[in-house]
This record gives C-alpha cells, structure tokens and sequence, in this order.
C-alpha cells in the first residue's frame, strides 16, 4: 500500500510523455484524455491512501528501497495529503476549463503536467535537494506556462519572473550547502534530528533556515519578495493563473511550514507573524487602485497569502488549523474567482473595470459563480472565508497590532471587490459617459461561453458554499490532520460579536468605495498604481530583504 | 584563494544581475552567481579527501563524492533556465525592440 506514494509523482511524469504523442495522432486528443486520466487516477490513490495514513499517521517510502540517511525518502503525512487532494481538485477543474476553451494545443497540457508532477514531489519530498530539483521542474514548467500566449506583456512577466526565482533559488542552493557542511547528510528529518540533538553551530544554522526562507518565500510571494507575482498571474493563461494562485504559491508556502515545524525554529516562525500582517495590509492597498481585473484579484493573492502568514506566525494549534483551513479555502475562491473572470474576459475581450459593466444580465451564471467567490474572499456568512477569516482574527487575539492590520485588510478587500464587481451591474453614469457606440460593440464581441467552461464554475462554488456550512467539523478534521491531536475546544465562529464585526467590516468597506470614487479618491488611486518597482528594485529587494532578515534573526539570538 | 575567489563571484553575480541595464548581461550575472555557488560544492568535497572516490582495494582518503553529483544537477538545470532565459529574451526583443530593462519599462509606462 505504501508503494502507491511513488505514483502520485509518476503519473503525471508519464502522462506528459503520453500527452506529446499527440503531435502525431492530432486528431485522437491523446493530451486531453492523458491530463484527465492522470488527474482522475491521482485523485482515486490519494482516496485509497486515507485509511493506511490513519492509521500509520506517516506513510514512508524509500525511493529505490534506500533507507534515511542515506536515499531519498517520500514522505506521506496529514499536511501533505490535505494538500495534494486541494492541488489535485483545483488542477482538475482548471483542465476542464482548458479544455472548454478549446484554444490550447498538446504542448499546454505536457507542460501543465509537468507543473503537476513538479508540485506533487515539493509536497512529497523529505530530501532537501530533491527539494530543490522539484522546485526547479515545477517553476520551469510555470514560466512556460505563463508565456504560453506569447503577448508582450506575459513574456516580459515570465522573464522577471525566471530572474527573481533563479536568484531565489541560488540561496537555496547556499542553505543546502550550508546544512550539508554542518551535517554531511540531506535528509530533511535527519538533519532537524541532528542539530535538535547536538545545538551545534547555531549561527550557520539560522543562516541556513534564513536562506531557505528567501529562497522558498520567492515562490510563497510575501512582502518583500512579491513584486513578479502580479504581473505573472495577470498575464498568464486563466487556468494556469487559477492554478498558479489557487495552489503553487500554498505549496511553496506549506514547504516554508514543513521545515519551520521540522526544525522547531519558534523564533523565525514569530517573524512570519509581522510579515503576513504587513503583506496582507500593503497588498491590499495595491489591490483596490488596479483598473486591471485580472490584475487586481493576484495582489489579493499575496494579501491572502498575508492572512495565512500571520496566523501560521501565531504558532497556536488553534491558529495552525484557521491557516490551512484558510489556505484551502482560499485555494478554492481564489481560483473560482480567476475562472469566472477568465470567463468574462473571454467573452468580452476586455479586462479593463472601467471599460465593463452591464454584465450580470448578459451571463448570469458567470454573476452567480463570481458573486459566491467574492462574498466568500470578503468574509461574508454563510461562505467559507467568513469562518476561516473569523479563526485567524481569533487566534490573532494576543497581538493586538496585527489584529488591526488584518482588520484593515479585510476592510480593504471589501472594498476592492465592490469595484470589482461593478462590471456586473449597470452603471449609469458609465453609460452617458461612453456613449452607445460601445454598447453595441461590446455586444458583437461578445462569444459564446462553452459548456465546460462553466462545469469547474459550479462545481468550485458549491465547494465554496460546502466548506462554509458545518465550520466545527471541518475545524477538527483539520486540526487532527495537520497536527495530529484533537483541539481541545474549538471556537464558536457563529457567535453574535463575530456577525455584528463582519457587518462592522461589510459596512467599513463600502464608505471606502464611495471614498475612492470621489474625485480625490481617484487622483490617489493613480497615484498608487503609478509605484510600480522595476525588475532592477525587485532584485534588489530579495536581496535586501535577505540580509534584512539576517539583521532580524541576529536581533533575536543577542535577545535585544 | 578559493575563498576569496568564491567571494567576489558572490557579489559580482548578485551586482550583475541588480545593476546591468542588458538583459543578456543579466543572465550573463546569473550564470556567475550559480557557478560561484558549484564551485562552493566542489571546494567542500575537495577538503574531504585527496584521492578520487573509486572504491578499490587499498584506496583510503577518497573525495566526498556527494557534493560533485549534487552539482551535475545543478549545472544541467542551470543551462536549462539559461536556455530558456535566452529564448524569452529574443522573443522580447521582437516585442519591444530594445534589450535595456530601462527602456522596455519606459515603454510600458508611455503605453499606459
């Protein structure tokens, strides 16, 4: 039974290969059927491991049947098999939604494997530099991906992309050098075993972490290292962006998790409490001036990624569970919230706000599946990001600062998606202004949507809806998964002072919309989208923010 | 002396890619940094031993054969970003008409 944990990285791998024979058969869609296959069949071993890991709590296999010190070992715990069943369901529906646009060709679906297998082995493995050659197969596959149209602007994307985590992943390099130095092994659990034992060399050990940090924190995408990720979820495909969003950027971060938790590292963990809070405030800033739709929902990605930080940072049972719960739920909005925009821009050829409106009457269902999405993102009840939202405000009780940063950006998300919802109602000051010439214009372009562009919609809602309802089951099954033990008492999240805070929330957010409509609100707006770091700044902010977290961690070893 | 050569491609590499206005020069820089970080490796391994690591009889003292393996791989996926970071760049010099990351954001900016 365990030998079915090789698999999960297997089947992709060769489904890829399988995917590129359709160059020859053109005519057989081998790609689609291989994708679909691989997905399903991923998804079938994943359901028959769920017994063996209850019971085992840890599936282990050596690759090649070497054992620790060593080979390379896979490992199968609670974390991981949460997260390959949330990477497997998204992937899932953003391929039906590939293959309901009907505009990708074999190579799209090889490397969208690849990207799969890629992300399968980040998650799976226990060897640091297997680590790092996954990390490179998965970021390989998604700079591909996300140039995979080949405008002007996507290329540029993926090239500052490719140099920023390339840089990035030279510090990893650095951390696995460094550990190996210390150690002479490269196994992840070994190593943390030896250096817990021993506490030898502890500087060269945090600098170690601290490199490992930024290297991974590239793909994780928090302030400081955020700057290639708009533009690169912006122009990339709309399936590719819903996976990027909904489920690469977690799984680098979940990386982050592992290490931290492996090494028992509290203190650089407490850091990851200021950066999420600071991440989810700033980005959010930044999210509400975008005239760009696709633009705005990735830097909700990095403010959500702040959400997920901080309370990661808070280091409670309590507060791990609302992160991953968290984390899944925003998997699932954010990458329903891309596909039905995905649909819009489809059909209208047209991803400015301004330029749209009138859009609920013309396609209701994409207004439906995009109105679940947003009520979810903006914590309204009885969706799921309302409870996870109202987890992480209560696990961040004891840190009062952060607490009102993640209020403001909850505030800030309010706000943002009021703007961004706007394409769907009638606006009519929009209407005078524009004339009817565009009226009737944008009504010739409008396509038809395809029915399988729609499946993954309602399917992504309904999850939404799911995972919203019955928040004390869903709060103890993941505590018991990720750590292990039950919680002891889980919070009521129905209760009448978190519903009177998310009115208080609800309310906040729409006098800041009217604010930024006003004239000055406007001039402010332009004013913020116009401080936009260059890819020279962003490359030197990685390495500002390495040394800065040096500085910190320092800081904290004299106990200043 | 290889300290102090691992040193200065360090910062040479990291120069390089922050204040070179040429993309290719970029990942020229980018190529220094990796290749001072696979030097970094095979020092490591070469401190170990003297001898190259084939296990016969009578051979003692052998190389740490580990770090030099690690660096193979690194090396191959280094020339694939390379690769890849080259073909980008002719593509955005169709686009754009410029190599300078100045420009090509002076562009954008004019555009919006």
């Amino acid at each position: 039974m365990n030998n079915l944990v090789i698999f999960l990285i297997l089947i992709p791998l060769v489904a890829s290969s399988f995917s590129l024979l359709n160059r020859y058969f053109p005519r057989l869609r081998i790609a689609e059927a291989a994708s679909f296959g691989a997905l399903i069949l991923c998804l079938i071993f994943l359901g028959l491991l769920f017994q063996p890991l209850l019971k085992q709590k840890v599936i282990n296999y050596p690759v090649g049947g070497w054992q620790e010190p060593l080979g390379i070992n896979l490992y199968m715990d609670g974390l991981a098999w949460g997260s390959s069943l949330m990477g497997m369901t998204i992937a899932l529906l953003a391929l039906i939604f590939a293959w309901g646009e009907k505009k990708y060709r074999y190579n799209f679906y090889f490397f969208f494997l690849i990207l799969i297998a890629g992300m399968e082995g980040v998650i799976l493995t226990g060897d640091l530099f297997n680590m790092f050659v996954f990390f490179e197969i998965l970021s390989i596959a998604s700079y591909i991906l996300i140039a995979y149209s080949r405008e002007r602007k996507s290329i540029l994307a993926s090239f500052n992309y490719l140099l920023i985590s390339s840089l990035g992943m030279g510090f990893f390099l650095l951390a696995i050098f460094l550990l190996y130095q210390q150690t002479g092994i490269l196994s992840l659990r070994e190593i943390a075993y030896l250096q817990l034992q021993t506490k030898g060399n502890l500087p060269v050990f945090n600098l170690a972490i601290i490199s490992l940090i930024v290297g991974i924190g590239v793909k994780a995408a928090f302030i400081p290292l955020h700057t290639w990720l708009p533009d690169a979820h912006a122009f990339a495909p709309h399936p590719v962006s819903a996976i990027l969003s909904g489920v690469m950027i977690k799984v680098s971060f979940l990386s982050i998790w592992r290490i931290l938790r492996l090494f028992q590292a509290i203190k650089t963990q407490q850091i990851f409490l200021w950066i999420g809070a600071i991440t989810a405030f700033m980005a959010v800033i930044w999210a509400i001036a975008q005239d760009d739709s696709k633009k705005l929902l990735a830097y909700h990605s990095i403010s959500q990624m702040g959400f997920i930080i901080a309370s990661f940072g808070v280091a409670t049972s309590l507060s791990l569970a609302a992160s991953f719960y968290h984390l899944l739920n925003h998997s699932l909005f954010k990458s329903l919230l891309f596909l039905s925009i995905g649909c819009v821009i489809c059909s209208m050829e047209e991803r400015d706000i301004q330029k749209l409106s009138g859009l609920g009457r013309k396609m209701p269902f994409v207004f439906l599946a995009f109105m679940v999405g947003a009520l979810s993102i903006c914590g309204i009840p009885p969706f799921n990001g309302y409870v996870s939202k109202n987890l992480i405000s209560l696990s961040l009780k004891e840190h009062p600062l952060a607490y009102y940063l993640i209020f403001l950006a909850s505030i800030g998300t309010v706000a943002s998606f009021t703007k961004l919802s706007q394409i769907f109602r009638k606006d009519r000051a929009k209407r005078k202004n524009q004339g009817k010439e565009e009226a009737s214009a944008s009504r010739l372009h409008q396509k038809k949507l395809s029915r399988g562009m729609l499946i993954p919609l309602g399917i992504l809602s309904i999850l939404c809806i799911l995972t919203g309802i019955l928040p004390h089951l869903w709060t103890a099954a993941i505590s018991k998964l990720i750590t292990g033990e039950e919680l002891r008492l889980i919070p009521v999240v129905y209760s009448l002072s978190s519903l009177t805070n998310s009115v208080f929330i609800l309310g906040l957010g729409f006098a800041l919309y009217l604010g930024i409509r006003s004239s000055l609100g406007q001039r402010i707006l332009k004013y913020i989208r116009g401080l936009k770091l260059g890819l020279n700044n962003s490359l030197f902010l990685l390495v500002g923010g390495f040394l800065f977290l040096i500085f910190l961690g320092w800081i904290m070893e004299k106990g200043l | 002396m290889a300290d102090y050569l691992i040193i200065i491609l360090f910062i040479l590499g990291i120069w390089g890619m922050i204040k070179k206005d040429n993309l290719i020069k970029k990942v020229i820089a980018l190529n220094i940094f990796n290749s001072c970080i696979v030097i970094l490796f095979i020092y490591l391994g070469s401190r170990t031993g003297s001898t190259a690591p084939i296990m016969e009889k009578g051979i003692k003292d052998v190389v740490d054969p580990l770090p030099q393996a690690l660096m193979l791989t690194a090396i191959v996926i280094g020339i694939c970003l390379t690769a890849l970071a080259l073909s980008l760049i002719l593509k955005i010099y169709q686009h754009y008409e410029t190599l300078s990351i100045h420009r090509i954001e002076e562009k954008i900016k004019q555009k919006q």
